[in-house]
């Protein structure tokens, strides 16, 4: 199995967009994030799905004690989900440094051990500093099943 | 032992010269505390031993190995009672027995944290209570700001009550030779004036804010315990140190022994993962108090606390004048740790009051009032206590609005508390003065 065979082209964020944006394109490519690029094309970032969440709107000390809540508190505790005011924030403000990279000749098991290792469930595979698209953790499994007609 | 000099010297100097350059690092935190202790020793022993006035085992001699060891003891002790879950159990349940009143909320909860505080790490007790307050304010829709200041300042009060409730006390403790019982004994009753009156005043200073809700808390407190069994030998092995602390004078062992003795059990029953037990030791709190303790035991080889003790021995001497000197003692300690941290402060001026009694003064009164002045001072400021800094990161990380607690906002509540918790604390001392002799 080749990285090439999973990976699952996507566009960048880039500023000026906003997270609704953003979050479009991450749905649309079933992926958990996607790179950010500067004015240059150069990819200086990643916008991800859970961070976006985790610091819009799941406080710190409702995930700490996530396993204590009750139903009630939901809804109520995110105004910013219900009104839909955040999908038109800007994204830079969500993009996350840290970029775990990967390139074609590499083995499946490196792109597991990285995403591991940054407890990520994707990574984004560049081709002589292009890139190319994602490589998720679902999309390794969904070929496997496919190869061995399981 | 060396006869001290009785006129400043180039030494004193010295030993001042470096002490000053390492407490500018650590109060100015252009380094963090413990680099600039640790810097600060090595200078020290260097430097010291170079002039002939410290040496490398005077300077192991001069760490308080028993202050060491119990903080060590008890640090491992917390690491395995923190993660069964007991503490946001105590907080969910008195939450709900509020019934929506936050006053009876606030009340409860500063009850549990002073409590919890008295034989725990008070810092620990707060970063375990504040999210889960947060939360609890969170969902009863109040501002948790009343709720976090009155849990990191009625946890630096409850703190000051006991021998292992605070660090400063245990360095006073071990310094005095006074014993767990002794220690509650005498400062238990000021301390529980100070707290009802504390109370009292966060009470009336936050009446806005701590209104009467209709919602109810939805949380569930069974789903808190992540291990009850584990809670149950938690809470075993917890009761049988504070006994132990209790008896340690009776049978002639030091508080850390017995600490150790309790945490052996702990290690037994728990069995804990090597790496995760030794993983939540504070290391950089201990290694700033061994850098502490070297650099002050350079300062007391030169002489210079001895010459300091010699300018007030005259003062401290006279029988009329110990009451006032006691209360100097007190407010100068409490002004002081308001702005700097208590710790350098206690462990500097632990020798000088030490060099007293060998000048045949009766300096017990002192190390009541020194006690107190350094567990309720850290109340003044936002900086005077880490419980404080504490309350203060979460007020601001949890996003809720009005909710972050600024300098100028703690010192609205803080110096009033302050003040209040002295002159309580002062008339309780002065009232009962022949008991604190």
């Amino acid at each position: 199995m080749k990285l090439m065979d999973v990976v699952i082209p996507t566009g960048m964020v880039h500023s000026g967009m906003n997270i609704g944006e953003a979050f479009r394109e991450c749905v649309t490519h079933n992926v958990g994030g996607i790179p950010f690029c500067n004015s240059d094309g150069q990819i200086t970032g990643r916008f991800s799905l859970r961070n976006t969440f985790r610091q819009l709107c799941i406080p710190q000390d409702m995930i700490h004690h996530a396993h204590m809540l009750g139903d009630a508190i939901c809804s109520e505790s995110t105004p910013e989900i219900i009104n839909g005011d955040m999908l038109k924030l800007s994204v830079e403000t969500f993009v996350i440094e840290n970029v775990a990279t990967i390139t074609p000749t590499s083995p499946v098991l490196k792109a597991l051990s990285i995403m591991e290792k940054f407890n990520s469930s994707y990574i984004f595979l560049l081709d002589d500093g292009e890139y190319v698209g994602v490589i998720t953790r679902m999309r390794i499994a969904s070929l496997l099943l496919n190869y061995h007609k399981f | 032992m060396a006869e001290l000099p009785v006129e400043l010297t180039t030494n004193m100097f010295i030993a001042l010269g470096i002490m000053f350059a390492a407490y500018v690092l650590i109060f100015s935190e252009l380094l963090h505390r413990t680099s600039a202790a640790i810097i600060g020793a090595v200078v020290m022993i260097g430097v010291g031993t170079y002039a002939g006035f410290y040496s490398q085992d005077l300077a192991i001699q001069s760490i308080d190995g028993n202050t060491i060891l119990l903080l060590t003891a008890m640090m491992m002790v917390v690491a395995m009672v923190r993660p069964t879950g007991g503490f946001e159990y105590v907080a969910i349940v008195l939450a709900k027995l509020s019934h929506g009143d936050s006053r009876l909320l606030l009340i409860y909860l500063s009850l549990a944290v002073s409590l919890i505080s008295m034989f725990l790490d008070n810092v620990t007790t707060v970063i375990i209570f504040a999210p889960i307050t947060v939360l609890i304010a969170r969902i009863l829709e109040v501002n948790p700001l009343p709720f976090l200041m009155a849990e990191a300042m009625l946890s630096n009060i409850g703190g000051a009550a006991t021998l292992v409730g605070d660090p400063p006390n245990i360095m006073i403790g071990s310094a005095a030779g006074i014993d767990f019982t002794r220690f509650i004994i005498h400062m238990g009753p000021p301390i529980a004036a100070v707290w009802a009156c504390t109370v009292v005043l966060i009470l009336f200073l936050f009446r806005r804010h701590l209104t009467k809700v209709s919602r109810h808390v939805d949380l569930n407190e069974n789903k808190a315990l992540r291990d009850p069994a584990a809670l149950i030998r938690a809470l075993f092995v917890l009761a049988m140190i504070i006994v132990l602390f209790f008896l340690h004078h009776h049978m002639g062992l030091y508080p850390a022994y017995v600490a150790f003795v309790g945490l052996c059990v702990a290690l037994v029953l728990e069995r804990p993962e090597p790496g995760a037990l030794f993983g939540q030791v504070n290391w950089s709190v201990l290694a700033f108090f061994v850098g502490l303790f070297i650099i002050v035991g350079g300062l007391e080889k030169s002489g210079l606390l001895h010459w300091v003790g010699l300018q007030l021995v005259d003062l401290a001497r006279d029988p009329e004048r110990l009451l006032l000197t006691g209360l100097a003692v007190m407010w100068v300690s409490a002004l002081l740790s308001a702005i700097v941290d208590n710790i350098p402060f206690t462990v500097t001026i632990i020798p000088i009051v030490l060099g007293l009694e060998s000048m045949g003064i009766n300096i017990t009164p002192f190390w009541w009032a020194l006690a107190i002045g350094v567990g309720l001072g850290g109340n003044g400021t936002h900086i005077g206590a880490t419980a404080n800094l504490i309350a203060i990161a979460e007020s601001e990380q949890c996003g809720i609005k009005g909710a972050a607690i600024t300098p100028l906002a703690w010192m609205k509540v803080g110096i009033p508390t302050m003040f209040s918790s002295l002159i309580v604390a002062s008339l309780v001392y002065a009232l009962f003065f022949p008991f604190f002799m």
